[in-house]
C-alpha cells in the first residue's frame, strides 16, 4: 500500500526537504504550521497547509491531537515526523497507527525501547554491542548517585535517562562538582522530559562522535549506509559533520558498521535510523597504535529512531535518497538496495547555519531576514527552511539552513564549503557563518584530526579575527559608500521593506539629478 | 554592550554626485580616509558595485529596525543605528537612570531557575534568573551591585520578550532612604 498523501509533522528545512521528495515521487504533500509560520517556505511548498495552533510548540508541532486531526481533515494516509518535535515520541507513532495512518518510522515499541537510555543500553549489552561503562543507581537520591559516581570514577557524565540533544547532561571532573551537576541535570531533565531519573557514565577522553546510518525493511533486512563524523559539537549540538569519517582504518570502519547493523537487528528496527558511537583513539592516550595491542575504544551512545539533520552528507556520498527510501519502506516495499549497492564516492561536508550570536555566549538571535541568499554551484546543496522576508522566531530551533558540499576528495569538499560560505548572504539576523568558516580553515580541521572537545577548547581562537581581516579597510569603506547611495535612492525606506510615499520626492524618470553634499553619520 | 566582532568602525561617507534614471543609478562618494572619490553603481535594488582605487567590491545592503546590514565579498557587517539601543537586559538596565534597574527577558523563554529572593544583595555579574529557550540555558545577570527590589516571575513560567522579571534598586539608596 504505497503512500498517496503525506502529512509532514514538522517545519523548517526538514519539512521543505520532505515535501521535495513528495514532489519527486508524485505524492501529495500536506504541511502543518503554527500561526506564525503560515507564510514560511515549508507552508508554501506543500500542496496544502493546515494551521494547527499557536506558536508555542506544545500547542502546535508537539500537539499529537492537532496533527492527527489535520491528517484526518485532509485525507492524508501517512505521517512523516522529520526530526525533533514528535519524531521520537512513541505515543505519536501509536496515535498514527490507531488513526489508520502510516507512520514513517519504526513502530512505537521500538521507539520507546531505544528512547530509554537505560533500556537501550541493556539491549545493546545483550546483543554484544560495546557500551560505555556506567550505572543507573536504584537509589536516585543525591547520596545514591554519589555512591554510583565514586564506584565508576571521575571524570564522568551525569545524564537524564529520558534525555537527548544534550539536555539533562552534565560533565563532572571531580567529586566536589557532583552535587551541582546532579541538581541541574535533574532540574533540566524534569523540565524537559518530566522524568528526573539520572545515570552516571564514564567520560571518555577526547572521544570522536561517529555514527552509522542504517535502514531496515519490514522483513527485518538491515543495511548500513556508512558512517558520519560528527565530532564538531558545542554543548552536544552538532555544528559540522562529514562523511566518510577521516583517518578511519578499514578494520575500525568495519567494526562500527557491523555493530550498527547488529544494534538495529537487536532492536527489531524498521525504516531509517542512526546508531551513534563514541570512539576513543588509543593513540590519543599516548599508547603506541601500531603494535596491535591498543584497539580504539568503541562504545554505543544511542540510537536515533528517525531521520537525522545530517542525512544529506550520506545522500551525497552514496548517491541514495534516504527520504525516498523511507517513504517506500513505510508503504510496505522491501529495501530498495542491497548492501553491495551502497558504495561511497568522494567526500561530503555539512555546515549547520544557526541564528545565534557566537560572540555573546551563543544566545539565539531572532528578527526579520532582510536578505537570505543561498550559494549555488556544482557540488553545493543548501537545505533551507527560511527565505528573504521571513521572521526568525526564538520559539523554534535556531537551525536556518544546512550547507552541504560534495567533492572527489576531503580537501576539495572543505575548499568548496569555504567558498560556498563566502557566497552565503544573511542580513537581518546574526548567524554562526563566520565561525563555520573559521572552523573549516583551522589546521586541525584541515588535517582531519578533530574530536568532541575540539570546538570548546579552540573556541576563543576560532572567534578571534582570523588573519587580521578586520584591519583591512576596503570592505567597510565599500559598504559605507553603498549605504550612503542607498539612503539617497530610497529616502523613505522603512525597515520592513515598505516605502514611505511622502518621502519619495524624486521623479524616477528624471535622468540626471545632481544632489548637494549629504553626510551619512 | 560590546560592538560585534564583525563590526569595525563605520567610516563617514558623503554623497558628492548622484545620477539616476528609471533602472540605473551611480554616484561618486567621498569617504573619510580615501583620497579620491569612490564610484558606486547600483546593480539591483539592494546590490551595488563599489570601486575603490580601481578595486571593485560587490556589496549587498539592508536596513533593519535597529541596524544597517551589509555583505561585502563574504563578510557580513552589522552597524547598529546610533540612536537605538539593543533591547538586551544590560541595555535596559543601563537605560534606567538612577537607582532602579529592570531586568527583562530578551526572548520567549521559560524561567528554569530563580536565583535570588526579594531584598537580597547582588553583585555585578551575579546570575539573577536562568532562562531556557531553544535547548539553551541563558543567564540574566545583574548589571551592577544592587539589591533585589521585586520579582515578577516564578520557576517554570513562560515569559515573553520585554516583560520585566526582576527589579533592582541601588544599594545605597535603599540603605539610606531618600535624603533631604
Amino acid at each position: 500500500m504505497s503512500i498517496r498523501r503525506l502529512l509532514i509533522a514538522n517545519r523548517g528545512e526538514i519539512a521543505v526537504r520532505i515535501i521535495r521528495a513528495c514532489r519527486e515521487l508524485e505524492i501529495e504533500s500536506v504541511a502543518v504550521c503554527s500561526t506564525i509560520d503560515a507564510r514560511t517556505p515549508h507552508a508554501r511548498a506543500a500542496d496544502r497547509c493546515v494551521t494547527i495552533g499557536p506558536p508555542r510548540p506544545v500547542d502546535s508541532y508537539l500537539s499529537i491531537g492537532a496533527i492527527i486531526d489535520a491528517a484526518r481533515q485532509t485525507g492524508a494516509d501517512a505521517v512523516h515526523p522529520g526530526y525533533g518535535f514528535l519524531s521520537e515520541n512513541p505515543e505519536m507513532a501509536a496515535a498514527c497507527v490507531e488513526a489508520g495512518l502510516i507512520w514513517v518510522g519504526p513502530p512505537a515499541d521500538v521507539i520507546a525501547r531505544l528512547g530509554s537510555k537505560i533500556e537501550a543500553r541493556r539491549l545493546m549489552v545483550a546483543a554484544g554491542v560495546p557500551v560505555v561503562p556506567g550505572d543507573t543507581p536504584h537509589d536516585q537520591s543525591d547520596a545514591g548517585l554519589s555512591d554510583a559516581a565514586r564506584r565508576l570514577g571521575f571524570p564522568l557524565l551525569v545524564k537524564a535517562s529520558a534525555g537527548g540533544g544534550g539536555r539533562g547532561m552534565r560533565a563532572v571532573g571531580s567529586a566536589h562538582e557532583l552535587a551541582d551537576a546532579v541538581h541541574s541535570a535533574r532540574r533540566e531533565a524534569l523540565a524537559a522530559f518530566g522524568d528526573g531519573t539520572l545515570y552516571v557514565e564514564r567520560l571518555l577522553r577526547r572521544p570522536r562522535h561517529i555514527e552509522v546510518q542504517v535502514i531496515a525493511d519490514h522483513e527485518g533486512r538491515v543495511i548500513h549506509l556508512h558512517e558520519r563524523e560528527c565530532s564538531i559539537q558545542r554543548r552536544h549540538q552538532k555544528v559540522i559533520e562529514e562523511s566518510p569519517a577521516p583517518h578511519l582504518s578499514p578494520a575500525l570502519r568495519a567494526r562500527l558498521t557491523q555493530a550498527a547493523v547488529t544494534a538495529a537487528q537487536a532492536a527489531g528496527y524498521r525504516n531509517a535510523g542512526t546508531v551513534e558511537f563514541l570512539v576513543e583513539d588509543a593513540s590519543d592516550r599516548g599508547a603506541p597504535g601500531h603494535d596491535g595491542g591498543h584497539e580504539p575504544v568503541v562504545a554505543f551512545l544511542e540510537m536515533n529512531t528517525r531521520l537525522q539533520v545530517e542525512h544529506a552528507i550520506t545522500e551525497a556520498v552514496t548517491g541514495r535518497d534516504l527520504v525516498h527510501a523511507q517513504l517506500a519502506i513505510a508503504g510496505g516495499a522491501p529495501l530498495p538496495w542491497t548492501q553491495e549497492d551502497i558504495q561511497v564516492r568522494g567526500h561530503a561536508i555539512e555546515c549547520r547555519l544557526y541564528a545565534e550570536r557566537p560572540h555573546e555566549g551563543f544566545i539565539p538571535d531572532a528578527g526579520r531576514l532582510l536578505r537570505f541568499q543561498e550559494p549555488t554551484g556544482p557540488g553545493i546543496r543548501v537545505d533551507a527552511g527560511v527565505a528573504t522576508g521571513d521572521t526568525v522566531s526564538t520559539h523554534y530551533d535556531a537551525l536556518l539552513a544546512k550547507i552541504v558540499t560534495h567533492a572527489d576528495t576531503r580537501d576539495a569538499a572543505l575548499a568548496r564549503a569555504r567558498a560556498a560560505l563566502d557566497r552565503l548572504v544573511v542580513l537581518g539576523v546574526r548567524t554562526n557563518a563566520r565561525l563555520l568558516s573559521s572552523i573549516l580553515s583551522h589546521p586541525r580541521m584541515r588535517a582531519g584530526h578533530v574530536d568532541t572537545a575540539f570546538l570548546e577548547s579552540e573556541i576563543d581562537a576560532l572567534l578571534a579575527d582570523p588573519a587580521g581581516a578586520e584591519d583591512e579597510p576596503g570592505p567597510a569603506l565599500a559598504l559605507s559608500a553603498a549605504l550612503a547611495v542607498h539612503r539617497r535612492l530610497e529616502p523613505g525606506l522603512r525597515p520592513d521593506g515598505s516605502i514611505q510615499t511622502d518621502a519619495a520626492v524624486q521623479d524616477p524618470q528624471d535622468p540626471w539629478t545632481t544632489l548637494g553634499a549629504w553626510r551619512l553619520t | 554592550m560590546a560592538a560585534d566582532m564583525t563590526t569595525p568602525r563605520r567610516p563617514a561617507a558623503t554623497v558628492q554626485t548622484l545620477t539616476r534614471n528609471a533602472d540605473a543609478a551611480s554616484g561618486q562618494i567621498q569617504i573619510d580616509g580615501v583620497d579620491s572619490p569612490v564610484d558606486v553603481r547600483r546593480l539591483d535594488r539592494d546590490s551595488y558595485e563599489v570601486t575603490i582605487d580601481g578595486h571593485p567590491f560587490e556589496v549587498i545592503v539592508a536596513t533593519g529596525p535597529d541596524a544597517d546590514w551589509g555583505w561585502v565579498h563574504g563578510r557580513t557587517f552589522r552597524w547598529p543605528h546610533v540612536t537605538q539601543r539593543e533591547g538586551t537586559a544590560e541595555a535596559l538596565a543601563e537605560d534606567a537612570t538612577g537607582a532602579a534597574a529592570d531586568i527583562a527577558s530578551t526572548m520567549p523563554a521559560t524561567v528554569s531557575q530563580l536565583a535570588v529572593t526579594v531584598g537580597q544583595r547582588v553583585s555585578r555579574g551575579d546570575t539573577l534568573v536562568m532562562l531556557e529557550a531553544m535547548k539553551m540555558e541563558i543567564p540574566l545577570r545583574a548589571p551592577r551591585d544592587a539589591h533585589v527590589a521585586a520579582i515578577h516571575c516564578a520557576e517554570g513560567d513562560t515569559v515573553e520578550p520585554g516583560v520585566i522579571l526582576v527589579e533592582l534598586a541601588d544599594v545605597d539608596t535603599s540603605a539610606e532612604g531618600p535624603d533631604g
